[in-house]
This record gives C-alpha cells, structure tokens and sequence, in this order.
C-alpha cells in the first residue's frame, strides 16, 4: 500500500466512500449482486470480481445489457449534437448543416444518433419478445415486464421528438402524420398532444420537443433502466438456475461485455456508412412532398387507424397497450403455452401486416 | 523479479499480450478521444467573402468627422470617418473585460469600467486592456459600405 496509487487510494478512501460509488455504479449491470459497502474499496472490487455469477452477457439476457449500452452511446452523441443544434424554426435546419456539413466528423455523429435511436427501440422491442417467449413476466419478475414495457414506450416518444429536430421536409411532415396517430389514441395520445402543445407543428413544438428529448425523456429511461437493474437484481436473472453455468466476473464477463459494445458500434458505424439518412431541404409547411410516413415504429398504428373507422382505431390501440403493460396481471396462470405462442404469432403477423398497410397508404 | 522471467517463458508472453493490448486500446482511446475534440472544436468560419459582410448602410450617411455604433453584427463595432474621408471599423469591446467602448468624439475610444484607452488604430494607449483591437475590414462598393466582424 505504499505504491502512489494506493496511498491516494488510501487518501481518498477516508475522505469518500468509494465502495459506496463503486456499488451504485456496478447497480447498472457491471456486477451483479450485493456489494458490502462497509469494506474498503480493494476489498469489495477483489470480491465482486472474483464471485461467480450467471452470464447476463449470453443470450438470451444479454438484450438487456446492450439495450443499456445502446442508451449510453444515444446519449453520449446527443450531446456532442447539442454542442451545435439550436431548437427554434429559425436556425435550427442551418445548425443541423453546421453539423453535418462543417464540424469534423459532424456527419458520421448525426447518422450514428439516427442509427443508434432505430437499433434502441428494435432491440428493446426484441427484449419484450423474448421475456414473453420465457416468461420472465410471472411471480415475482412483473416489474421486469412492466418496466420493459414503459421503456418501449418512453423510447418511441424519444424517437418522435427526436426526428423533428432536423428540421427538414422529411422530419416536418412525418412529425406530422406522428402527430395525426398520437391524437387518435385516448389517454396515450393526449398526454403527447398536452405536451407538446397543439397539434400543430410550429415554434412550440419544436422548443417543447427538444426539451423532452433532450432532458424528460432520457433522464425518465434513465431512472426506469436504474430500477429495472435494481429489479433484476432483487429477483435474479431469470434461468439462472437452469443455466448454472457460473463465471467470475474479471476477466470473463468484462470481456464479453466489452465484445459486445465493440459488435454493436461496429454494428452502427457499418450502417451510418452503407445507409446514412439523408438531410432533406428545410422544412417547409406549404409543400408536402410525396411518400412521407411516420417512422416505422408507428406504421402498424397508423395503418391501423387509417384501416378502421374513425375513433375505433385509436381505442383499440390504446386497449392494447394497457394490456400490454398489465400482461403479468392479466395472466397469472403458468402452462397454456401453446395458446400463447399462438397469440405471439398472431400479434406479430397482424404488426407486420398493419405496419405494410401504413406504409403503402401515402406511397 | 525481471531477471527471473526470461522473454520467452509463459510469464514472459503473458506480460507481452498484455502490453500490447494496453497499448492497441491506448491507441484506439487515443483516436477516439481526438476525433471528438476535433468535432467539438467550432468550424471557423472562412472570412473575407461578401458573404460573411455586414451591410452598414449607404457611405453618403456618414459624414467626415461623424461615427457610429453599429449593433447588428455578431459583436458591436464602431464604424469612424475621419475629416479626410477614411473609413475604420474597430469592435467596441474591450480586450480587458468585454466593456462596451464609447468614442470620445476625437481619436480615442474609452473604457468605462477600467479606464483602458485605444486609439484609432486600436492600439492600447492606456489602462489595463492587455492587448489591441484587431482592425475590421471596410469595403465600399457601389455606394454601400460592408464591414467583416
């Protein structure tokens, strides 16, 4: 303990409750577990690191650790974004050429926010297949399936709120038809509307959506993910008592983690290069150009209220979410497998063919 | 301890691997780190170009002897003719503590709050400003007057 690292260790330590930080960090998946806080720092990391534990970082858990990593790299590039965006209709399209066109790497920023933001929600949409598929929503796992559930949702608001920002014809018209499905829902729909403030796209919305993009939103994920980690941690991972493969957690859970964030930004670089969304001219409220859709997120909703009368749509849609948040409630049974695997298709199929609806409805 | 772990020993590879891979996420770190101050340093902007002027105002507006305060640019300037006709843009604000600088009418312009002193060429004459004003350029074309500031 006389090497300088451990002395200022060592002078820290009496001045900082280290195990205290370290425990509330490794709370958001690092390790998993108990951490005795009253032990100096060395101490608890030697035994976190050495406590074998169930690999959360194979499939099938290991959605929810990148969904967590994916939020993570979403906010760090949407802050260097907010080095240079500007919210008002005025400056905000030339602030979004600032960055695509002047700033070093402005452009490869942008296209891995934009790509990073899609990739979010599929795999956290993904995650809530798979804890259907095993079941991870019975007694006492509810709260991992309804926190899941709102991160969907708090996610796909972060996805509207966030396409306006470009302010061009694409973001502009397709907030629009966004806006046209939220009104539809009660309840879900008017609290966006309410939020937003009118249903026209204006001034307002774009300073009411920055802020909520920028500031509710991710600040809201970020304490529902704390306390779906905190959870998961009261409750166990689900199968681990099946999997019983145990590992420590240094070196081999570090590095498959470390693997992992590796894949997924390789993963998002490859498509901010091969498929990069482009920037359309400035939004402009007296010309809708052709073949605009809401995001794909929202296309099965928006094929759904389109198909369906007035006010049907948007009810069903609304039920639907209820349910889907409740579900640890509504079916308390085990067994009946079978059945549910039957409703699991045929939600899907329904998604996917509403969804095509949607999108060839303004082709 | 070094002596007793010879280069080729299992003990001796596993420090290498080690080395090098600290030393490949160092390099990694490193660029990473890079590109992003390289993103958050702002673009500067390219001057000289009509573009980036401020229109003043029609040159016949301004009399010889007469200045002007113009506030709508990105930062306030003073635009001065002196009794020969010659045009000169300074910043109105003080190097010292971004004070807003007055003209006294002659050939200096004063800071109210430390007393620094500039004349018209933006040299420092007295008080504590530590540096000059940078001279802005003045175009006249067509009868207009552009200034870059």
């Amino acid at each position: 303990m006389s090497t300088p690292k451990g002395r200022l260790l060592a002078w820290l330590e009496t001045r900082l409750n280290l195990t205290e930080i370290f425990s509330f960090l490794s709370n958001f998946g690092l390790a998993y577990g108990d951490i005795d806080t009253r032990k100096p720092l060395r101490e608890a990391v030697d035994e976190a690191f050495r406590k074998p534990l169930p690999s959360y970082a194979q499939w099938p858990q290991v959605l929810g650790l990148l969904t967590f990593g994916l939020f993570l790299f979403q906010a760090l590039t949407g802050v260097l974004l907010a080095f240079y965006y500007q919210p008002a209709p005025a400056t905000a399209y030339d602030s979004v050429l600032t960055i695509v066109q002047e700033a070093t790497l402005g452009w490869y920023i942008h296209q891995m926010h934009y790509w990073g933001s899609n990739i979010l929600i599929a795999l956290l949409l993904l995650r809530m297949v798979r804890l259907f598929l095993h079941e991870v929503y019975r007694a006492p796992r509810e709260l991992v399936w309804v926190l899941g559930g709102l991160l969907v949702l708090l996610s796909v608001y972060a996805g509207i709120s966030g396409s306006l920002l470009p302010w061009d014809q694409q973001a502009y018209w397709s907030t629009i038809r966004s806006l046209e499905v939220l009104a539809e829902l009660p309840f879900f729909g008017w609290l966006a509307d309410f939020l937003v403030g009118g249903l026209e796209v204006q001034g307002l919305t774009l300073t009411r959506f920055y802020i909520l993009h920028v500031v509710l939103l991710p600040l809201s994920m970020f304490v529902l993910f704390y306390l779906h980690f905190a959870a998961v941690r009261r409750v166990g991972l689900s199968r681990s008592q099946e999997a019983a493969q145990l590992r420590p957690l240094y070196p081999d859970h570090l590095v498959d983690l470390a693997t992992l964030l590796f894949l997924i930004f390789g993963v998002i670089l490859t498509l901010a290069v091969l498929a990069p969304a482009a920037v359309q001219p400035e939004a402009d409220p007296f010309s809708s150009p052709a073949g605009i859709h809401p995001p794909w997120y929202l296309l099965p909703a928006f094929g759904l209220i389109e198909v369906l009368p007035a006010g049907v749509g948007g009810g069903l849609i609304s039920a639907g979410l209820l349910v889907f948040l409740a579900l640890p409630f509504l079916d308390r049974t085990p067994g009946r497998r079978p059945l549910a695997l039957v409703l699991l298709a045929l939600v899907l199929a329904a998604l996917v063919w509403l969804g095509y609806t949607g999108y060839t409805l303004r082709g | 301890m070094e002596a007793q772990t010879p280069a080729d020993s299992p003990q001796g590879r596993r420090r290498f691997f080690k080395g090098l891979l600290a030393g490949l996420a160092g390099l990694w770190g490193t660029g990473l780190l890079a590109s992003l101050a390289l993103y958050v340093k702002a673009p500067r902007r390219p001057g000289g170009s009509l573009d980036n002027a401020v229109v003043v105002g029609l040159l016949d507006e301004l009399p010889p002897g007469q200045g002007q305060m113009i506030t709508g640019a990105h930062r306030p300037f003073w635009l001065l003719r002196s009794r020969q006709g010659e045009l000169v843009a300074l910043p109105a604000v003080c190097t010292h503590r971004r004070c807003i600088l007055q003209w006294d009418g002659g050939s200096q312009l004063l800071c109210p709050c430390h007393q620094g002193v500039f004349d018209l060429n933006g040299n420092v004459l007295a008080g504590p400003p530590p540096r000059a004003l940078d001279k802005l350029a003045v175009t006249v074309k067509g009868g207009r007057v552009y200034v870059y500031p």
